[in-house]
C-alpha cells in the first residue's frame, strides 16, 4: 500500500475541487486536514491491504468504517476520489 | 487621523492558486460572475500569491494587510494567513529576501457559514518603518504550519490598511 504524501493529497484536493458534486459533499463536512488525510490513508490501507477479506456487510460499509464517512454519499465520494488518485498514480507513474 | 484602505491587485498566484469567478466555484442559485482568486487549503507548503504596492503619500503608520473573500465550504478548524514583505527604494534591487513573516489566524466561526464573506487582517511589522513613495513587494499565503482547513477561500479583495495624518 502507498503512503499518501502531501503531493498525493494535493492531487486529491485538486481533483475533488474539479468535481462539483463531490466537492459539495466534502465541503459540508468540515473535517480538518489531518483528519481528512488520515481518512484517505485508512482507505488506501483498506483497499490495498484488506480488500482480500470479504467485508462483513458491504464495501460501502467498510469504507464508512475506515474513513469515518457518515453517509453513503460521503463513502462514495471518498471512493471516487481514491480511485482518481490511484488512476493518476498508475497512468502517470506517480 | 483616519484609517484608510488602499485596494491592491491580487497579484501573481503560486501553482495551485488560480483566478476564477464566484459562480464557477460555488453552487449559487443567483449567479455571481465576480472575479476571485481561489486559495486552496495548503498541503505541506504555504500557498498564495505575490503582489506589490506603493506606500501612499498619506501613510503614517499601523500597516495591515487585509484579505476579504468568500468561504467555500462549511467553516471550521483553523484558517491561517501569512505575509512577508520587502520594501524597496528607488534604484535599489528587488533581489533581496522577504522579511520575517507576519501571521494571523482564526478558528472561531460562530456566525459564519458557507458562501459568506469573511475578512482577516494581518498586522504588518516591517523591519524599518515604511517610507512614503517606496515600493513594497508582498507575498501572502495560506500558512501550512497554521492552517488546518480543507476548504477553499475565494479571495475577492486585498487591501493595504494604514492610518493617515
Amino acid at each position: 500500500m502507498a503512503t499518501l504524501t502531501n503531493n498525493s493529497f494535493r492531487y486529491i484536493q485538486a481533483w475533488v475541487n474539479s468535481q462539483p458534486a463531490i466537492k459539495a459533499d466534502f465541503k459540508t463536512w468540515s473535517l480538518s486536514r489531518p483528519t481528512l488525510q488520515a481518512a484517505f490513508q485508512a482507505l488506501e490501507d483498506y483497499m490495498v491491504g484488506g480488500f482480500s477479506v470479504r467485508p462483513a456487510t458491504s464495501i460501502r460499509a467498510a469504507i464508512e468504517a475506515v474513513t469515518g464517512a457518515t453517509t453513503a454519499a460521503r463513502a462514495q465520494s471518498f471512493f471516487a476520489a481514491w480511485v482518481a488518485w490511484k488512476l493518476n498514480n498508475y497512468l502517470g507513474g506517480g | 487621523m483616519t484609517t484608510q484602505r488602499l485596494p491592491l491587485p491580487l497579484g501573481m498566484p503560486d501553482v495551485g492558486v488560480y483566478p476564477s469567478k464566484l459562480s464557477s466555484e460555488l453552487s449559487l442559485t443567483n449567479a455571481k460572475q465576480q472575479e476571485c482568486m481561489v486559495m486552496p487549503a495548503p498541503t505541506g507548503s504555504d500557498i498564495g500569491a505575490e503582489t506589490l504596492f506603493n506606500v501612499p503619500a498619506t501613510y503614517v503608520g499601523t500597516p495591515k494587510l487585509v484579505l476579504r473573500g468568500v468561504i467555500d465550504g462549511t467553516p471550521a478548524n483553523v484558517f491561517g494567513i501569512g505575509a512577508q514583505l520587502l520594501e524597496v527604494a528607488a534604484a535599489a534591487t528587488v533581489d533581496a529576501a522577504y522579511e520575517a513573516e507576519d501571521v494571523a489566524s482564526n478558528s472561531t466561526w460562530t456566525g459564519y457559514a458557507d458562501e459568506e464573506i469573511y475578512e482577516l487582517s494581518i498586522t504588518l511589522t516591517p523591519a524599518a518603518a515604511f517610507t512614503v513613495g517606496r515600493e513594497v513587494l508582498i507575498r501572502y499565503y495560506r500558512d501550512d504550519s497554521v492552517d488546518t482547513q480543507t476548504i477553499n477561500f475565494l479571495l475577492t479583495e486585498l487591501f493595504f490598511e494604514f492610518n493617515d495624518a
